[in-house]
């Protein structure tokens, strides 16, 4: 399945605990960092799980506004972007 | 290379700068070129993604100054 997580907030041991599920199901997990929420893209585990086949995405522009340096592992996007993703994946969650 | 329609996006942000950028290229037939002015580095990487995603062939993105690009984009559909 294709999974959709969006963060715009700080629930972010949720978020890791849906990853990881999504993960260990052979979903194919995908989450986008938005609003206050591109903040967790400072946390470690972020990179971890990009490094066990997240995909990550987040909004440039929101990420620039709260001086968020860009991650290699993390691809910028947009709003437009977001509208893509959800339409492309079976499942979204949103964590606002 | 002929530039068919210019729009100067200096001091706009995500995401009217995609949101203006697609207004005009709906305007122009296919085939035609829009070259963009942009001064905002997060959109200097969103809106030639954007407009790929669009269907849109995106040219060129150059700098041409110290905090300024260029996006030229051919109207494909």
């Amino acid at each position: 399945m294709k999974l959709l997580l969006i963060m715009a907030s700080n629930y972010f041991n949720t978020l890791v605990k849906f990853a990881r599920a999504g993960l260990k199901r052979n979903d194919k997990v995908s989450i986008f960092f938005m609003a206050n929420g591109t903040y967790c893209l400072l946390h470690d585990d972020v990179k971890k799980l990009a490094e066990e086949g997240a995909k990550i995405y987040y909004c440039a522009h929101n990420a620039n506004q709260r001086k968020i340096e860009p991650q290699p592992w993390a691809e910028s996007s947009s709003m437009y972007g977001l509208s893509k993703l959800i339409s492309e994946n079976e499942k979204v969650i949103s964590l606002s | 290379m002929q530039i068919d329609r210019e729009l100067d996006l200096k001091g706009e942000v995500c995401p009217f700068t995609f949101v203006k950028s697609k207004l005009i290229i709906e305007q122009m037939d296919k085939g035609q070129v829009l070259r963009v002015i942009l001064d905002y580095k997060p959109s200097v990487e969103n809106v030639p993604k954007s407009m790929e995603m669009e269907g849109q062939e995106v040219l060129a993105v150059n700098q041409i100054g110290e905090n300024l690009w260029e996006v030229l984009v051919r109207k494909v559909k």
